[in-house]
């Protein structure tokens, strides 16, 4: 792939963008959780695997983008500087929590899981930022993005999970409402400053076309239905149920643009043009592609 | 197959050997290179710089270099000599092609080739039984080893079966820059020059090495360039300034340059003495327009200032006058010799004429004709004025010479067809009217290829009566005028400027040997097919002009072998496929140095050798050999082998003198070691005056032999002086009679269809209606069509003159170069026709149409589309999947829009429509 | 200490591409792999346009963003501030390739050839099945500039400690050498004529100048 335009990256296919959507679900559920155990008594076994299963299926995916897979093992080599490779010491340490958690039922293991779940889930936002390649990642505008559609997806999948539940705590539907009203604000911020010259027009275009489709499905009817389920109890299980979903596919949404649709590279520019044979004369700049043209 | 893994990583250090050789793909070469050899596979290309002093472009080589590994791998390389099962021919039947041997090759060749000796070398109308083309601007010479010696030995051979040449060359320049500067091409003195206003001369495209090194160093040092063209190249990229133009109206802008210098500036701004003394500016012209001539001598006659008479222009001491009205009494040699005597009659000065001649072709005139403003025209005018340095001088190697660094350049489709005299005219003048023809700085020669010798510029000069530089000019009077041509394009019978070298037949009306194949033109011999063509690094199928039609014309010819890389258009209907070397598989020494085409001016001049870098590929043969092969079929050893010693390859065996022989025993088959050694010896001997006779083994090693070449040498100017002769500048009176008296000869024959073309031959060209030419021409043929759009072409250096459209790795280093694999519209007028990026358009002229993807640029005028290099390839492996359209394939062959040169333009009138989406 | 750079001189380019292949020999990249190349850049509108060639590549950056990203170490930045890839440590996540900010790094996962899935005799010579599956681009013919400075050669000065695009360019455009030696030819270079570097704001502190005026 090469463009002097700013064109969608296809370093990172489906298979990263898989990374991103299910890990920052799994561990968005890892932390809900944690809090439904310690706070409310919840029984969280099955669930925890369900999450680690969810960060696992993103790895799985990663593993099978990679040129080299039998070498996957060097990807622990730098967590000094790379967030790639903290994530894999996050996923790794998580995991094992995870499974202890599940074995054992040890609250303080799923405290911990939540933990790493928590690390993990920065780590992604962190990978995407430090990626100065692409500008509609590397502003820091991304990083509240991944976080709070990990949490709210997260804490949807919980409720969904948990639906059954008995001992479900009360304060799961009020946390979604929230949950999805930071993540809207988050992702309306992260356009904003997309737009104000951070990104190449094709993304600020791009964004404009997905801002209603975001609203709606991510927000308007996830957190309507929400509170449909808290007003009329008899509805509660359905409305909770396709908020819960619609939760989940609307921060997968989010992701899969941000990662596969928004992931413009930074173009080729020309800050001046050079001056053949005739010296002194101040000549235009390029940019092909942003809006300084 | 098996890889083995390595554990380097760069070239560097896995290199068995390196060779030393040459790449002469394209006419701005050669250019030295070393080719990287491991385990007997070349691996990679590498400019020579050890050559970086002797060779004037550091000794690098452009990217079309690096093709030729590509080349000799190339999967759909032919290998193996084949014959053709299919008696049929035609693009839709397949040839049938299967493999045979050198043995049966051969037998069938030479029982062709003995046939036509039995039979009569000429036909029935006169022309040559056997016929030979090839392209690249001459350059597949330099690929051939010994066969330019076996065809000598053959006798006739019909050399002027184009290839497209004439719309693809710079033909104006080749003849009228031989006329008047032993310019075969015209080159700025750029590393002197200050000023260069180039009429789409894409310098940095297709000046090769030497024309792109000589170009960056000329603009680090402030030289300005204005790029006069109507899309901007890479060329008009590379200068200071773009300034688009309406094509084939250069010619107005010119005029109007001149007419800035002659009449807004005071007369001193010219060179005054370099008018008098070096010019036919003084001579005295009469009432029919031709000079008055001394009735003794019959020398042309000046007005004298001082001695107040007019003499001949000779007589020393005189001060010539430029401009005023004399009554003087003389001879007036007119048409077919006939003379008038003139007594006391007014007479004017050629330069007065000039005045007139221009004196109503104003900036505002021009500008309208132009599509230009009209203070851009004056500005530019008026810059190149005061950049003329008139009176300066400069010292060279010990020499002062004039110092004029001013130049104007031409691009192809501004120097051919109709147009093209009055460009080539108009450029040869503004270097005259400021003494910058020929000086450092200033416009010059490169090297001839219709006077001769050939391998000698300087030695080219002589005087003709008038005092001018005397040409070769094909004979227009009654007596000598060639009625029955020599060959199928007639160049002797109908272009007295083509002259009659051995470039000649290639460089007259090439296309009309197509053209007449359908269309029998009245009273010249009936037009026929050769009994055998041979076709080599030409593909006229692709590359002519109406490719599709000379494809339908070439499947009729009965007998064709065509030396093969690869399948191609033009071999497809061929009956016999060889496969030569390509160029690191092959030898061959080749002369290099001093003044070449384009912008190579060395200071050194020797010799260089192509050698086998690797193995020949399968069945494949050293040209050198196939030619000896040939020779010894055909029965012609010791006439061959006599042509090789008489410097058929390009140097004498024997010197004349006695300093040395190396001829090769005549009556004795040699291998080509021997023969190359041979040539080699000469070749060193001739260098260090027979001081000196290293051979083959020693260029292996070495590569290159040179000797040091005057930068004087560069320049006509102190010859000139030397020689006592002036440039025939302004007033064309031969041009003017020569015109007369072929008219005259075509009459007396019944021959009317040259008439249009008879209209060039001016005293002092004027401006017609050019663009109006092509749009009437469109009108005609199409029974009334509106054709709204030029089509153009461009070199792109990734391609021109390579052979290499079958190659990956210049297609994709092509790509990156904006306008490749595509047709270029501007985009502001793509936008109202709702044509978007990418998007399927098809373009349509009165003859067919193609069709290709669209490419939205601002630096390309709204009225005209481009095409860059030739495509539309419906069999050459890799480039028929390009889908790259051409505009050879709607360009129509057109008597009409054929010049007296007898070439026309790549131009073409075009409607445009979008027909589908971006993919 | 030594900075190698890379400067272009833009008023001599003329996109010609002979940089482009010389580098497709010589580091024998697969196609469309190209570690050097010359973009074509167009500004303006009809008739007021300007075209310009600028070749790009991997920049070299003394803030490395791929480096810093690479979770296998096999990114790394020598004394000299030549950025390498180690072909035997990388894991292919093709993570540098979203850091770069100039698309200098690409990744070729099966054997490409330039005709197809069979080498031809040239390509089968130089096939190097290590370069598959990983993050590859330019290093400045790193291994060049080594084994001429063991013969005591000056990069940038003498051919065969220099990178083949700069030996190769038939404009003289492009030339390299030691940034911090105030008296390298790159030195001078940048002392005497405006430049400018791309993405400067970026920080990523790229080491290939250009000089426009």
């Amino acid at each position: 792939m090469f463009s002097i335009k700013p064109v969608v990256q296809d370093y990172w296919d489906w298979r990263a963008a898989g990374n991103f959507l299910f890990g920052g679900t799994g561990s968005g559920l890892m932390i809900v959780l944690a809090f439904a155990a310690l706070l409310g008594g919840v029984s969280f076994p099955l669930p925890a695997l369900i999450a680690l299963a969810f960060v696992g299926a993103g790895l799985f995916l990663v593993w099978l983008e990679i040129g080299k897979p039998w070498r996957f093992l060097n990807v622990f080599r730098n967590p000094f500087t790379s967030w790639m490779s903290r994530e894999a010491y996050a996923a790794a340490f998580l995991t094992l929590a995870g499974l202890a958690a599940a074995w054992t039922g040890s609250a303080a293991l799923i405290a911990l899981a939540a933990a790493l779940g928590a690390v993990f889930l920065f780590c992604q936002a962190r990978i995407l930022h430090a990626s100065r390649g692409i500008p509609a990642w590397r502003d820091s505008s991304v990083l509240p993005v991944i976080f709070a559609t990990g949490i709210a997806e997260g804490t949807a999948l919980a409720a969904l999970i948990l639906l059954a539940e008995p001992s479900r705590p009360a304060w799961l539907l009020p946390l979604l409402l929230i949950a999805l009203f930071v993540r809207a604000l988050t992702f309306f911020q992260y356009r904003k400053r997309m737009s104000d010259g951070r990104a190449p027009v094709a993304v600020v275009r791009r964004l404009a076309r997905i801002s209603t489709t975001v609203w709606t499905l991510a927000f308007a009817v996830p957190a309507a239905l929400v509170v449909i389920a808290m007003a009329v109890p008899a509805l509660a299980p359905i409305a909770t149920a396709i908020a819960a979903i619609c939760a989940v596919f609307g921060g997968w949404h989010v992701k899969f643009n941000i990662v596969r649709k928004l992931a413009h590279v930074q173009g080729l520019a020309i800050e001046r043009m050079p001056v053949r044979g005739t010296p002194g004369i101040a000549t235009p700049s390029a940019h092909p592609g942003w809006q300084r043209d | 197959m098996k890889f083995v893994s390595r554990k380097f990583r760069t070239q560097a250090d896995r290199v068995d050997k390196k060779v030393k050789t040459f790449c002469y793909q394209c006419v701005a070469g050669p250019d030295l290179l070393t080719v990287n050899v491991r385990n007997g596979v070349a691996v990679g290309i590498e400019p020579d710089l050890s050559a970086a002093s002797v060779h004037p472009g550091g000794g690098k080589v452009c990217v079309k270099a690096f093709g030729i590994v590509q080349k000799a791998y190339h999967p759909n390389r032919v290998l193996t000599p084949m014959k053709r099962t299919n008696p049929n021919k035609g693009r839709h039947e397949d040839p049938g092609f299967v493999p045979i041997t050198w043995d049966e090759a051969m037998d069938i060749i030479a029982d062709k080739l003995n046939g036509v000796r039995a039979t009569g070398l000429l036909d029935e109308s006169g022309y040559p039984r056997v016929a030979f083309s090839s392209g690249g601007g001459g350059t597949p010479q330099s690929y051939m080893g010994s066969l330019p010696a076996f065809l000598a030995a053959w006798g006739p051979v019909d050399f002027g079966i184009g290839s497209g040449q004439g719309v693809k060359c710079t033909h104006s320049e080749h003849l009228y820059g031989e006329l008047w500067h032993r310019a075969f091409t015209v080159a700025a003195d750029t590393p002197l020059t200050l000023y260069n206003v180039s009429f789409g001369a894409n310098i940095e495209a297709s000046g090769g090495v030497c024309g792109v090194w000589r170009h960056a160093n000329a603009r680090d040092r402030g030289m300005k360039r204005v790029q006069i063209e109507p899309a901007l190249s890479i060329t008009g990229a590379c200068s200071a300034e773009w300034v688009p133009i309406r094509p084939k109206t250069d010619p107005a802008f010119m005029y109007a340059m001149i007419h800035v210098a002659l009449y807004e500036h005071p007369r001193e701004a010219l060179d005054i003495p370099f008018l008098k003394d070096r010019t036919g500016s003084p001579y005295l012209i009469a009432p029919d327009g031709f000079f008055l001539r001394d009735k003794k001598t019959k020398k042309p006659l000046l007005w004298d200032l001082k001695t107040k008479k007019a003499v001949p222009f000779d007589t020393p001491g005189t001060d010539p006058a430029l401009e005023g009205t004399f009554k003087v009494s003389g001879l007036e040699v007119g048409v077919d010799g006939a003379a008038t005597e003139h007594k006391n009659i007014e007479c004017r000065p050629a330069f007065s004429h000039l005045l007139d001649h221009v004196a109503n072709c104003t900036p505002e005139w021009a500008a309208k004709i132009c599509d230009v403003p009209v203070d851009t025209i004056r500005r530019v005018a008026n810059e190149f004025v005061a950049n003329a340095h008139v009176g300066e001088t400069i010292e060279i190697e010990g020499q002062v010479l004039p110092y004029r660094p001013i130049a104007v350049t031409l691009g192809k489709t501004v120097n051919n067809g109709w147009g093209g005299y009055e460009c080539c005219w108009a450029r040869t003048l503004l270097a005259t009217l400021f003494g910058a023809l020929e000086v450092p700085g200033g416009t010059l020669g490169t090297t001839v290829r219709l006077n001769k010798p050939l391998d000698d510029r300087m030695g080219s000069l002589a005087p003709s009566p008038e005092g001018f530089l005397d040409y070769p000019m094909n004979p227009t009077d009654k007596e000598n005028w060639v009625s029955r041509p020599n060959i199928r394009n007639a160049y002797r019978t109908l272009v007295p400027l083509s002259g009659n070298s051995s470039w000649s037949p290639a460089l007259g009306p090439t296309h009309l040997a197509w053209m007449f194949q359908e269309e029998p033109p009245k009273n010249l011999p009936k037009p026929t097919q050769p009994d055998v063509w041979f076709v080599y690094r030409t593909n006229p199928a692709i590359s002519a002009w109406d490719a599709p039609g000379v494809a339908r014309k070439i499947s009729r010819f009965p007998f064709v072998v065509a030396f093969a890389f690869t399948m191609d258009e033009t071999n497809h209907m061929a009956d016999v496929l060889l496969p030569d070397c390509v160029d690191i598989e092959s030898t061959q020494l080749w002369r290099v140095g001093g003044t070449k085409y384009v912008e190579q001016f060395w200071h050194y001049h020797g010799f260089a050798l192509r050698q086998a870098a690797i193995e020949a590929r399968g069945e494949s043969r050293d040209f050198t050999d196939i030619a000896t092969e040939l020779a010894e079929r055909t029965g012609l050893r010791d006439a061959y082998n006599n042509r090789i010693n008489r410097g058929g390859l390009g140097v004498r065996l024997k010197d004349k003198g006695g300093k040395y022989d190396f001829s090769l025993e005549e009556n004795k088959r040699h291998s080509k070691e021997e023969i190359w050694d041979a040539v080699c010896r000469a070749a060193s001997s001739e260098l260090t005056g027979g001081k000196n006779s290293d051979g083959l083994d020693w260029y292996k090693e070495n590569g290159l032999k040179t000797e040091p070449f005057s930068q004087v040498n560069w320049y006509l100017y102190p010859k000139m002086v030397e020689m006592g002769l002036r440039f025939e500048m302004p007033y064309q009176e031969r041009l003017l009679r020569v015109g007369k008296q072929l008219a005259n000869r075509l009459h007396e024959h019944g021959i009317d269809w040259w008439e249009k073309q008879l209209t060039e031959y001016q005293a002092l060209p004027a401006w017609k209606d050019f663009p109006g030419m092509w749009e009437e021409d469109a009108r005609i043929s199409s029974g009334g069509e509106d054709f709204p759009f030029w089509l153009l072409t461009s070199r792109s250096m990734q391609y021109a003159w390579g052979n290499n459209v079958a190659l990956q790795m210049i297609k994709e280093v092509a790509d990156n170069v904006a306008g490749h694999g595509g047709i270029i519209i501007n985009a502001g007028r793509a936008a109202e026709l709702g044509i978007g990026e990418g998007d399927l358009i098809e373009v349509r002229s009165s003859l067919r149409s193609t069709k290709g993807m669209a490419i939205l640029r601002q630096g390309i005028r709204p009225d005209t589309i481009l095409m860059i290099g030739q495509f539309d390839h419906w069999k050459t492996p890799y480039a028929k999947n390009l889908h790259t359209p051409s505009m050879n394939t709607v360009t129509p062959m057109s008597m009409r829009l054929t010049d007296a040169t007898g070439s026309s333009s790549d131009l073409v009138r075009v409607q445009v429509r979008r027909i589908g989406e971006a993919a | 200490m030594t900075r190698y750079v890379m400067v272009a001189d833009l008023r001599r380019c003329v996109g010609c591409q002979t940089c482009t292949a010389a580098c497709r020999h010589t580091n024998a990249t697969p196609p469309g792999v190209q570690w050097r190349r010359v973009i074509d850049v167009e500004v303006g509108e009809y008739p007021d346009v300007q075209r310009a060639f600028m070749p790009v590549g991997c920049m070299h950056c003394a803030d490395p963003p791929c480096m810093a990203v690479c979770p296998s170490t096999a990114t790394r930045k020598r004394d000299d501030g030549i950025v390498t890839i180690d072909w035997d440590i990388c894991i292919g996540c093709a993570y540098c390739s979203v850091a770069c900010p100039y698309q200098a790094r690409y990744k070729v996962d099966k054997a490409d050839f330039a005709y197809g899935a069979d080498a031809a005799e040239n390509e089968a010579e130089q096939y190097d099945p290590r370069k598959l599956g990983v993050s590859t681009k330019c290093n400045f013919c790193a291994d060049r500039i080594d084994e001429g400075c063991a013969k005591g050669l000056t990069p940038g000065v003498d051919p065969e400690a220099t990178p083949a695009c700069v030996n190769s360019c038939i404009a003289d455009a492009l030339h390299f050498g030691d940034i911090e030696d105030p008296k390298s030819n790159v030195s001078k270079m940048l002392k005497e004529h405006k430049n400018f570097r791309m993405h400067e704001d970026l920080g990523t502190d790229p080491g290939f100048y250009y000089l426009w005026d």
